[in-house]
């Protein structure tokens, strides 16, 4: 098969923010791609730069205390990091390439301007049309993401409909202005389960239907194995583990991705067997160790990861299976 | 103590000026008849509003009294009336604040509309017509400007206590058995504190202010004491002659009021124990 | 037969918020938060209370805390209701109940420091005790939940999510309590740090004998940690059965979809599975569906789940599930 050309492609992204404590290393090196019509993963615990690795890639930083200190982001052959962030290309990029949608709706949302309003508003942005074509477009777009009554929608206040709805109506947002990709920012984990499977099947479809692609960033490990076609896995600020979902999930190499997904409760597993968990918690991005960020929770710590420097990203398996481990580790499927 | 000192101080050079100018008022006021060259009320008709000179280092008013000694024992009414009309209205404001917000129902209304009746009322209109109705002094200025302040605590307060009263643990601490007055001062009144602090500099502030004020509408204190508003008053005639009688005690009021709330921001910082874990 | 140790039953419970009032403050609609719960808990076992968002759970747990005075219904704690008892009557009870919230952040007072917060509790009984015991005490409480007692002299902002919560589990320990209401206590925490506390809290029990009415919306956890597992919708269990049945034999629809769209992480399993995507939201308590509540989303309601609300029945074996379909 002829190689592909990817998407998205972020090359040794470094971003830092500069606080009271110090420098803290948010975003330390990390490279990644996303092809056409893809769903990739970005998975990791709270503070691990998963979010500002998005944000990122957006220059959505906020500038000072943040500042991408280097890296580049090739979108369609054109390196979008050199754009200014107030640019008009940068504008372009947002919303007209790349849509973001965020964990809690209603703050992207204005909340005294109707959902019709806010919707026509970017679609003018982005696309030379008339009002009441663009009003048309978005409810059409509405439509889309099958919300009922588009029409009557349009006239809605954002705090007149429901969690699940609002992040119905960002999705419309994106499919409005025919996005390439969109990046989702932990886009269910305010929604319950039912209202999360609906908004997880609504992407999908999205992605099915207007060929997008989909970068979902999440903590949630059972999201992405369901739904993700590659994951990166994070841990503080660096990519450690990378993979298929089916390799990743099955044969993870990472102690931390193997302890990640022994941590999670099962449905089917025993009922009060001990959850096996990572001792200790995340380290301070401001203090990172020069060695492996993970050696204190480590369970396999050895002596010589002690002594060596931070590891990088080595081949570990097929399909571009990818590991920051010094320790050949596999877990035992079963 | 150290760790608060560290935030108090770590906010700039504005601070520190401010922490200086306050610690200078009250050594100003305490020391006042040690440190005047003259007797602030004694009257010298042969030098009526002279300029600087050797004798008088700020000058004579219209009585031929010393300004500046009159500046040094002004300070000490300002603060005297400011502070015990801050402490009464901060008692007073506190105490029905919390009681409104914590137990709800008839109390609160009744605390919180009476509260909205005087605050209909101008603060300086109020302060005048109670001053007046109390006869005159220093107490009973002290106590008309000490009621007309009361609503803004309660108000503030009221409003905390409603939103702290229904955090997690508040609710814990009604769970693990604690008693009432002890959730309302252990728990409410400490979390108040940060604008608590604010609003009490603020207010002496605004003390100082509605004493001059009234001074200067001659319904302050009685002549011939000395206090800054009234300074202020006298030497307005003179505005044109002798700018310096009016604008010194003028910018003695301006730099005290802004002084007290500098430090009051600082205090609120340093009393932050979340605050004082970053540094 | 011997009678189990029953710590707490609840019959019939109601909770209905006034929602809508006259001019002259009577209130003309209500919200049903909770609308009829029959359950009890054995001494030393975990009941599990799943639901979504908006259906009852928080505030059931609320009414057993008697944080709310309940509209309808009886809560026997150790064979006495204490749903009607005052402030005062209630005192004796109080520490036997605790709960532990969701944000461990917002329920410990940032002014107060790590041993303030423990020691508050233990002396909260009001009597008296002699320093150095409580001293003890508090080093006791903070190395059962697996702290360093040298972080007495701490502040909550200085410590992480995990430490904040299991400062909050000693807090309510030192209550001595037999019942904790647990509400949603790992839904805010990190995955790796999830695990600590649920086994914190298994192996806890097994020390104290504890007794726990676990609320979470997470269905893996409730499973993994209760003994019994009661589903509610709008109000109303609609299927109550041992932990083990949830996931081998759901009965009601709610109950299947509510599993089909929990995402697992047994990547084979997860790609065989049939999902069931709910059409539609949950329906306000306010304007509740007529008959059984969860028959506008139901793919399998018939003309008598319109009209008549289905009972809990027996379905063998302890599985209670309320559906006229089964």
């Amino acid at each position: 098969m002829a190689e592909k050309k990817h998407l998205l492609e972020v090359n040794h992204l470094k971003t830092s923010f500069y606080t009271d404590s110090g420098e803290v290393k948010a975003v330390n090196d990390v490279s990644y791609y996303i092809d056409e019509q893809e769903i990739v993963a970005v998975v990791g615990e709270s503070g691990c730069g998963k979010s500002v690795t998005q944000m990122s890639v957006m220059q959505l930083i906020q500038s000072p205390p943040g500042k991408i200190l280097g890296g580049e982001a090739i979108l369609e052959g054109r390196d979008i990091l050199k754009f200014r962030a107030t640019s008009k290309e940068m504008r372009a990029v947002r919303g007209e390439k790349i849509s973001m949608i965020f964990q809690e709706p209603m703050t992207s949302l204005n909340p005294v301007i109707t959902v019709g309003k806010q919707l026509t508003e970017v679609i003018r942005t982005h696309k030379k049309v008339s009002r009441k074509e663009a009003w048309q477009m978005g409810v059409d777009a509405l439509a889309n993401v099958g919300i009922p009554e588009p029409e009557a929608r349009m006239k809605n206040y954002p705090f007149e409909m429901s969690g699940g709805m609002r992040q119905r109506v960002m999705i419309a947002v994106a499919v409005a202005c025919n996005s390439r990709l969109i990046i989702a920012d932990e886009p269910t984990t305010a929604l319950d389960v039912t209202t999360q499977a609906q908004v997880m099947e609504l992407l999908l479809d999205v992605v099915d239907k207007m060929k997008t692609s989909l970068i979902v960033v999440t903590h949630n490990l059972g999201l992405v194995t369901r739904y993700a076609d590659r994951i990166y896995v994070m841990y503080a600020g660096r990519i450690i583990e990378s993979g298929t979902t089916e390799d990743l999930i099955t044969k993870p190499c990472h102690p931390y991705t193997i302890g990640l997904l022994n941590a999670v409760p099962k449905l089917d597993a025993n009922e009060h067997e001990q959850l096996t968990t990572i001792e200790g918690a995340p380290p301070d991005l401001a203090n990172l160790p020069d060695t492996c960020a993970f050696l204190p929770r480590c369970p396999y710590a050895a002596e010589s990861c002690r002594k060596l420097p931070c590891p990088e990203l080595q081949q570990v398996g097929e399909h571009g299976h990818f590991s920051a481990c010094h320790l050949k580790i596999r877990r035992e499927d079963t | 103590m150290k760790r608060k000192m560290k935030v108090f101080f770590n906010r700039g050079i504005l601070s520190g000026i401010c922490f200086v100018i306050v610690v200078l008022l009250i050594f100003v006021a305490v020391f006042a008849p040690v440190l005047a060259p003259c007797d602030p009320n004694v009257n010298d008709l042969r030098n009526v509003v002279k300029g600087i000179s050797g004798e008088h280092l700020l000058g004579t008013d219209y009585l031929g009294r010393d300004v500046l000694s009159r500046i040094l024992y002004g300070a000490r009414i300002s603060l005297y009336t400011s502070i015990l009309a801050g402490a009464l209205s901060a008692v007073l404001g506190i105490l029905l604040g919390l009681v409104a917000g914590y137990f709800g129902g008839i109390l609160n209304q009744t605390i919180m509309r009476m509260t909205d009746a005087i605050l209909a009322i101008p603060a300086l209109i109020f302060t005048l017509v109670l001053a007046s109705a109390l006869g005159g002094g220093v107490l009973s200025i002290v106590i008309s400007i000490g009621v007309s302040l009361v609503p803004t605590y309660i108000r503030m307060v009221n409003g905390q206590v409603l939103s702290i009263k229904e955090s997690d643990y508040v609710t814990a601490g009604k769970l693990i058995g604690l008693k009432n007055i002890r959730i309302l001062l252990k728990h409410l009144l400490p979390n108040c504190f940060p604008s608590l602090i604010v609003l009490f500099t603020m207010n002496l502030g605004q003390g100082i202010m509605l004493e001059a004020t009234m001074s200067y509408l001659g319904v302050g204190i009685a002549p011939p004491t000395a206090t800054w508003g009234a300074m202020v008053s006298d030497g307005y005639s003179y505005l044109t002659t002798a700018p310096l009688l009016s604008i010194l005690p003028g910018i003695c009021i301006i730099l005290v009021v802004v002084a007290f709330n500098v430090v009051g921001d600082g205090l609120r910082d340093a009393l932050d124990p979340r605050l004082r874990g970053k540094l | 037969m011997s009678e189990p140790n029953i710590l707490l039953k609840v019959e019939n419970l109601k909770m209905h918020f006034p929602a809508e009032s006259t001019w002259f403050g009577k209130p003309t609609r209500f919200v049903k938060a909770v609308d009829g719960l029959d359950f009890q808990i054995e001494a030393g076992k975990t009941f599990g209370l799943v639901g979504e968002s908006g259906c009852g759970k928080t505030t059931a747990g609320k009414c057993v805390l008697r944080i709310f005075e309940p509209t309808e219904g009886k809560i026997y704690y150790q064979g006495t209701d204490i749903s009607r008892l005052t402030d005062s009557q209630l005192k004796p009870y109080r520490r036997n109940i605790q709960l532990i919230f969701q944000d461990p952040y917002g329920s410990l007072d940032p002014r107060q420091s790590v041993g303030s917060i423990v020691r508050e509790a233990v002396l909260a009984d009001g009597k008296k005790r002699l320093d150095l015991d409580v001293k003890a005490r508090v080093e006791e409480l903070l190395t059962l939940v697996e702290l360093d007692p040298s972080m007495a002299g701490r502040y909550p902002h200085e410590m992480s999510g995990g430490q904040r919560q299991r400062l909050g589990i000693a807090r309510a320990l030192a209550c001595d309590p037999k019942l904790i209401v647990c509400d949603e206590p790992v839904s805010a925490l990190d995955v790796s740090i999830q695990a600590q506390i649920i086994n914190l809290f298994e192996s806890l029990q097994k020390k104290l004998g504890l007794t726990y009415l676990f609320i979470a919306h997470d269905l893996a956890v409730v499973r993994h940690i209760a003994d019994t597992v009661a589903v509610m919708y709008l109000g109303h269990i609609v299927e109550m059965m041992d932990a083990g049945e949830l996931y081998a034999n759901p009965m009601h629809p709610y109950t299947k979809a509510l599993l089909s769209a929990v995402p697992i992480t047994d990547y084979y399993t997860e790609q065989k599975r049939s999902r069931i995507v709910l059409e539609g939201e949950v329906p306000s308590p306010i304007h509740a569906p007529s008959g059984c509540p969860f028959h506008p989303r139901c793919q399998f309601a018939t003309e008598l789940c319109k009209t008549q609300a289905p009972s809990l029945k027996d379905q063998g074996g302890n599985h209670l599930a309320a559906c006229h379909n089964l």
